[in-house]
């Protein structure tokens, strides 16, 4: 019966193997991967893409897709470098955050209420966005003056950095709303079928709005927190493919790009899986190519081996019938 | 039902709104600079978006056929210093057929991956992207490429005119042609637009829709090939993230011209138009003196103008 539960729990869970797997190979064939340090630092390093990407899980449970973030970063890192010798550090980042909300709530009027395809509209804001963020910075790297930031940013708590924390606190709430809010469980509605969502009563437009809102917040916020790990904010950050590592490690973790299917736990599998991937990489001293190699190759096997499983799940149901 | 000569030229001004745009946009900069409208600067105009042209007409069949293909930009980068640095090594003929055997190559990969096997073409093109940049570096090592000798008629491919009309519009011009009628009068093309819109009535009624989603794939392959040859031959020299970002020039294009991006409807000729509105600003806004990055905020507001009002008049038209 536990043997049962298990085999269930891991056909679900997709995962949950894959990572193991990652993680057991790393600790046989990677000197020096299994320390504590060591496992801190992938977690440090990967925080920031890991608060962008649960922004991306619900846009993402919803049916949609964000790829707007990939400049919008590069925007709200410039931003709130840019300002905060001006106006002040707070002011600079809550100016920073609002920008990401109006993009976010661009998105979702377009793709909620217009109807226009995710696609087209998120492509088209990721250009705006570029563009913006080469007007504000004028095309020039921009240093962060404030040390409050650039501490907060490089800071840690026993080899836990400040944004690691964040990411930790971030995930939970995540974990919260998607599961014990109404809010969280019309995401998983209008994802899985919006017509009968609609039907029940759901208001799809709002769900969708409100998705893509979060969406922009994380993705602000991850731009904001670039900038105070690295101290500067350079025009190109991002460009061309940041958006597309976190929907990578959103759906690496087994969240289905269909929509309705997924939750902030596989997230966190996925963009650890990334995360240890290109740190056995460093560990190992190979060149980066060989690194990107590797990772494009595991993003493909990844889906394979989530679809023979799913694949496998669906017959054993068909035959319980 | 006759219509009267003003409803049949508004339904025509409806159906074409993005070719109307197009000169729209041609005489907005024709007005704000002089050197704008000069027959060297269209001819220009023209051989910069012969790449991105050819590629997006490969993107749109991709596109139509129901699925997205990320990889082109990584795919240019790779043809591009593999036909520069072939070239001088084993001689400009066998360099262009190898460059076009890596494109059908990397497209089969890609096709294999998504037709076959049904995995998401959005992640598996992402993957071939990383796939694809690490080879190219792998291959140069790092270091950009160049020819030894700059005058081999290698070069000419990019640079040449015939009575004035560079050789990359003929060839473009050739492509188009012949993707115009693949897609609208051969048994393959309405496969294409019959697998985009219902894959799973297709298997029924005995299309291959596998095979057709592997062949859309080569296709946009073959033609990221032909635009590499024509990028860096004109350059006669490439560099590891050459076309780094193009797939998103590309997908544009495809997008202005009107292509369903659920798959099932499009046109060749339409992409051609989307690019050249791409390829007018890029322009346009260097010969005007504005910084070259307003060209994306441009790019944004046509991209949503052009999608809000094919949106409108399907509204319209499902109403009536």
């Amino acid at each position: 019966m536990t043997m049962k539960k298990l085999k269930a729990f891991l056909g679900k869970n997709t995962v949950v193997p894959i990572l193991v797997i990652i993680l057991l190979l790393a600790a046989v064939f990677v000197p020096g991967f299994l320390t504590p340090r060591n496992l801190l630092n992938v977690l440090n390093q990967n925080a920031v893409k890991g608060i962008m990407a649960i922004g991306m899980t619900f846009v993402i449970i919803n049916g949609y897709f964000d790829m707007s973030i990939c400049t919008l970063i590069s925007l709200t890192a410039a931003l709130s470098c840019g300002l905060q010798s001006s106006i002040g550090l707070v002011p600079a980042i809550l100016v920073s955050i609002a920008v990401g909300l109006a993009v976010g709530a661009i998105n979702g009027f377009l793709v909620a209420k217009a109807g226009i395809n995710a696609f087209v509209v998120t492509l088209a804001l990721m250009l705006g966005c570029r563009a913006l963020s080469y007007m504000y910075s004028g095309e020039q790297s921009i240093l962060a003056t404030n040390d409050l930031f650039t501490d907060f940013g490089m800071g840690s708590i026993g080899g836990l950095s400040y944004i690691s924390i964040l990411f930790i606190v971030m995930v939970l709430i995540a974990f919260y709303v998607l599961r014990f809010t109404p809010h969280g469980r019309n995401t998983y509605a209008v994802g899985g079928n919006a017509g009968s969502a609609f039907n029940a009563g759901i208001n799809c437009v709002k769900t969708t709005f409100i998705n893509f809102v979060i969406c922009g917040f994380t993705g602000a916020l991850g731009g904001v927190l670039f900038a105070a790990q690295s101290g500067a904010a350079s025009p190109p950050l991002g460009w061309p493919d940041m958006h597309m590592l976190v929907i990578a490690g959103v759906v690496l973790g087994g969240t289905k790009l269909t929509g309705g299917f997924g939750n902030i736990w596989y997230t966190c599998g996925g963009i650890i899986i990334l995360g240890v991937v290109s740190n056995m990489m460093n560990l190992l001293n190979v060149q980066t190519y060989v690194s990107t190699l590797v990772t494009g190759v595991i993003m493909i096997g990844v889906l394979y081996l989530d679809k023979v499983l799913t694949e496998r799940k669906k017959k054993a149901a068909l035959a319980n019938l | 039902m006759s219509l009267s000569r003003k409803e049949r030229t508004a339904l025509i001004l409806k159906n074409q709104a993005i070719v109307v745009a197009m000169f729209a946009v041609f005489l907005v900069f024709a007005l704000l600079s002089p050197q704008f409208s000069t027959r060297d600067n269209v001819i220009l105009i023209f051989r910069q978006v012969a790449t991105i042209a050819v590629m997006g007409c490969g993107m749109s069949f991709v596109i139509i056929g129901g699925n997205f293909d990320l990889s082109v930009g990584s795919l240019l980068s790779l043809c591009c210093v593999m036909c520069i640095s072939l070239h001088d090594t084993l001689g400009p003929i066998p360099a262009i057929l190898i460059t076009v055997v890596v494109g059908i190559a990397s497209g089969m990969v890609c096709g294999f991956l998504v037709g076959y096997l049904r995995l998401n073409s959005m992640i598996v093109t992402l993957g071939m992207m990383n796939v694809l940049q690490a080879l190219t570096l792998m291959f140069t090592g790092g270091s950009s490429v160049t020819l030894m000798n700059q005058k081999v008629w290698f070069t000419q491919i990019g640079k040449g005119s015939i009575a004035g009309i560079p050789y990359v519009t003929i060839i473009m011009i050739v492509c188009i042609a012949l993707y115009a009628i693949l897609l609208n009068k051969t048994v393959f093309g309405h496969h294409v637009l019959a697998v985009g819109s219902n894959d799973e009535a297709c298997r029924y009624s005995g299309i291959n829709d596998k095979k057709v989603v592997l062949q859309t794939f080569v296709l946009s392959g073959v033609s990221t090939a032909v635009g590499a040859i024509m990028l860096c031959s004109r350059g006669g020299a490439a560099q590891n993230t050459m076309g780094q970002g193009y797939e998103f020039d590309v997908i544009t294009g495809v997008i202005l011209g009107g292509a369903n991006l659920n798959g099932g409807s499009g046109s060749i000729l339409k992409t051609l138009v989307g690019v050249m509105i791409i390829g007018i600003l890029k322009n346009g806004f260097v010969i005007i003196g504005l910084p070259y990055y307003l060209q994306w905020l441009a790019q944004c507001l046509i991209i949503l103008l052009a999608v809000w009002i094919s949106i409108k008049s399907a509204r319209k038209k499902a109403l009536a």
